[in-house]
């Protein structure tokens, strides 16, 4: 006789289809070694019923978005620091090199003062005309930059 | 040997005489020619080399010139395609495109200008003056030459037309040896004077107005900035011709030194961060930083000096000019909280030039 020992565990769980578990029946009402293992596994699972469930934590969540928070808090504060720091080293390297040339961003100011020095040369006795009227004028900004024709 | 003594004598003179030291016809010819050349009236071309921001300009030139009417220059560039006219009548000058019309019109500084006597005089303490007779352009020329006494300063070349004084060709050369400016006549015809008398600029013309630089008495100078400005040390030779005011960008002092050849002009106004161009060389001083940039022949100086910013521009060796800032004074470098301030201002400068390029895209 052939004993069912892998599907009597599924028995008790009450998970067979109904043709398995009629066949199971069927045997164990013949099989008083099967009904012994089937008693033992009812046992079992009563015993695993009785144990009460752990009642969730009230203040797990909190203290669960609290450590993922802080932990986010923890590595944004790390980049401002570094943001900070390197700011700072900037402005320490703008403020303490002692020769460090102002930024320009053009030299407008400097070619007003070049094309001063020239209409104050074209006054002078010894002024080559032609040179000194095109140094004078905003001419040679303007032929660079404009696209003019023919 | 005395019979040989007074042959060689003899020769040794005549040597000298034959030398490149030029007969004093010649050079009081050169300064009459000179006298005379404001008075000539002719038209040309001229082919003009000239040097920047970096960049060698060669141009041509077509010259009408009237002292009754007014000086015309239509400058066209060579190996590009920049066409632009200058016109000067009086101490008034117009520069337009001809296509568009666009231009501008400002005012030459009308200050009084030291007699030719006084050039002259400054002229001949600082530079040796050779002259001899030459041809140009199948006319009568005088060959000039003008050598400074010391090399920091620039040296001249002229060809001049012996009926008019026009300088048909010159060369001018920095005192490092380099031809910086040269121009030359390819064509030229005198002319009677007022034959442009009636010439007027076409209309219409969209022209800027630029504010005038004037003349400035020292009490004016303090009564504007509220005390006076630095004393510079120029460079032996260099004599002040004019103290003017300049109103933009910034109200500034612009003064104004000659030695006969070479102009010295040196700009001073209140402020304590120097602002060099975009390729201005830092060089330490004892006495603190000065930025200084070539361009072309002429350099550019900058430094500090009690709460004054000094720039000098003259076609002098860089070593003078940085003697001129040593000797004038330099403050140690800029504060800290100027140059913190100076350098906000211009990101703010920056931000508004990048915001108005911007809007004017969109």
């Amino acid at each position: 006789m052939k004993h069912p020992d892998a599907e009597l565990s599924a028995y008790v769980d009450g998970v067979l289809t109904p043709e398995e578990a009629t066949w199971i029946a069927a045997h164990l009402a013949t099989c008083p070694a099967c009904r012994a293992v089937v008693e033992d596994l009812r046992a079992v699972r009563s015993l695993v019923r009785s144990v009460p469930e752990p009642e969730p934590d009230p203040g797990a969540l909190a203290r669960t978005l609290r450590h993922v928070e802080g932990s986010r808090i923890r590595r944004r504060s790390r980049w401002r620091a570094v943001w900070v720091a390197a700011a700072a080293a900037a402005l320490a390297l703008l403020l303490q090199l002692p020769w460090m040339p102002v930024p320009r961003s053009d030299a407008a100011e400097e070619a007003i003062q070049l094309r001063h020095h020239a209409r104050v040369t074209l006054a002078h006795p010894m002024a080559e005309v032609a040179v000194a009227t095109f140094l004078s004028s905003a001419l040679p900004a303007h032929l660079a930059e404009t696209e003019w024709g023919p | 040997m005395g019979t040989l003594t007074r042959p060689l004598c003899a020769a040794v003179a005549a040597l000298a005489l034959a030398g490149p030291v030029p007969a004093q016809e010649a050079l009081e010819e050169f300064v009459h020619l000179v006298r005379a050349r404001s008075r000539a009236a002719y038209v040309g071309k001229q082919i003009v080399a000239t040097h920047v921001d970096g960049r060698t300009w060669t141009l041509l030139v077509r010259v009408e010139q009237d002292p009754v009417g007014w000086s015309r220059l239509e400058y066209r560039t060579v190996g590009a395609r920049g066409r632009y006219v200058v016109v000067r009548r009086g101490r008034t000058q117009i520069e337009y495109d001809p296509h568009s019309g666009a231009g501008r019109l400002s005012h030459l500084p009308a200050w009084e200008d030291p007699p030719f006597a006084d050039h002259w005089a400054w002229l001949v303490q600082n530079y040796r003056v050779t002259a001899r007779p030459s041809r140009m352009l199948g006319r009568p020329t005088l060959h000039v030459e003008i050598t400074p006494h010391t090399p920091d300063r620039p040296r001249a070349r002229f060809e001049v037309d012996r009926k008019t004084g026009v300088f048909l060709r010159a060369e001018r050369i920095g005192p490092d040896g380099r031809l910086g400016e040269v121009s030359a006549f390819l064509s030229f015809e005198p002319r009677p004077p007022g034959w442009r008398k009636h010439a007027t600029p076409p209309q219409p013309l969209r022209l800027a107005h630029e504010p005038e630089t004037r003349p400035a008495s020292p009490s004016e100078i303090v009564a504007h900035f509220g005390r006076k400005p630095p004393e510079v040390a120029v460079p032996s030779g260099f004599r002040a011709v004019a103290d003017l005011l300049v109103s933009a960008p910034q109200l500034t002092v612009q003064r104004v030194y000659s030695d006969g050849l070479s102009i010295l002009v040196v700009y001073q106004r209140p402020g304590s961060v120097p602002g060099p161009a975009a390729g201005s060389r830092l060089v330490r001083r004892s006495g603190g930083p000065v930025w200084v940039r070539q361009v072309g022949i002429r350099t550019v100086v900058h430094w500090t000096r009690d709460g004054w910013l000094l720039t000098a521009v003259g076609d002098l060796a860089p070593d003078r000019l940085l003697e001129v800032a040593d000797r004038t004074g330099i403050d140690p470098g800029p504060r800290l909280l100027d140059r913190l301030i100076s350098w906000l201002r211009e990101l703010g400068h920056l931000f508004a030039r990048l915001t108005g390029s911007n809007q004017r895209n969109s």
